[in-house]
């Protein structure tokens, strides 16, 4: 019996959604996507920021992302569509940030699958707008593990607004490590 | 090996590796879960 490998078949399927042009472009985010840069650690769902072919309209809905899975076997869970057992939330950029990490997202691949990632300083300005408790130890993982380029990091906060946030994460956290 | 070493030995694979052992730490994440081994947290009083 071949071995499962859930992810890679997931990405098969999204970049058949995008070539069927239901979504414009895709990025991993999250825990998926800082695992790119970073040691694995465990998590139970794969973010995708997406684009859709309609933006510009004021109404965006997710709807037909959800019905092309479905009728491939995907299953809506809550805010997930379960592919392949793994829960793939759908996310919009909500801000111009969030649309900039999906414009320069790093291109890769899983087992010969062609993907993209976010990039590693746009996935630490996200995770410090977003704030919570595990978005901040996720910083603290690029900044530890030396994954994170500062100038370029510095660039983005100071762009998008978010240089208070920093100075204060800075100042919270990284007092003294420095 | 060192934590940092350790971590970066495992930062230092590839992408495919890494979602590999994603893969394997959600199955046991899962079968843990499953199993009804670990414990419900107990709700914090008021």
């Amino acid at each position: 019996m071949g071995q499962a490998h859930p992810v890679k078949e997931t990405l098969e399927l999204i970049n058949q959604m995008r070539a069927d042009g239901v979504i414009s472009e895709y990025a991993i985010g999250g825990a998926v996507g800082a695992t790119f840069y970073l040691a694995p650690a465990a998590t139970v769902d794969l973010d995708l920021f997406v684009t859709l072919p309609a933006e510009g309209t004021l109404l965006i809905s997710l709807s037909p992302i959800y019905e092309y899975l479905k009728s491939r076997g995907g299953m809506e869970q809550d805010e997930y569509v379960v592919i392949k057992e793994w829960p793939v939330q759908f996310l919009t950029p909500g801000n111009a940030l969030q649309e900039e990490g999906v414009k320069q997202a790093v291109s890769t691949n899983v087992e010969g699958v062609p993907t993209r990632v976010i990039s590693a300083e746009h996935l630490v300005a996200i995770a410090l707008e977003t704030g919570r408790a595990k978005d901040h130890t996720r910083i603290l993982q690029f900044v530890e593990q030396d994954a994170v380029d500062r100038e370029k990091l510095k660039d983005i906060v100071e762009r998008h607004g978010l240089s208070t946030m920093w100075s204060r994460f800075e100042q919270r956290f990284l007092k003294g490590t420095q | 090996m060192s934590k940092p070493k350790l971590q970066a030995r495992m930062a230092a694979l590839s992408f495919s590796e890494k979602i590999k052992i994603l893969e394997k730490l959600r199955d046991r994440e899962k079968a843990i879960a499953a199993s009804g081994l670990r414990k419900a947290p107990k709700k914090a009083g008021n």
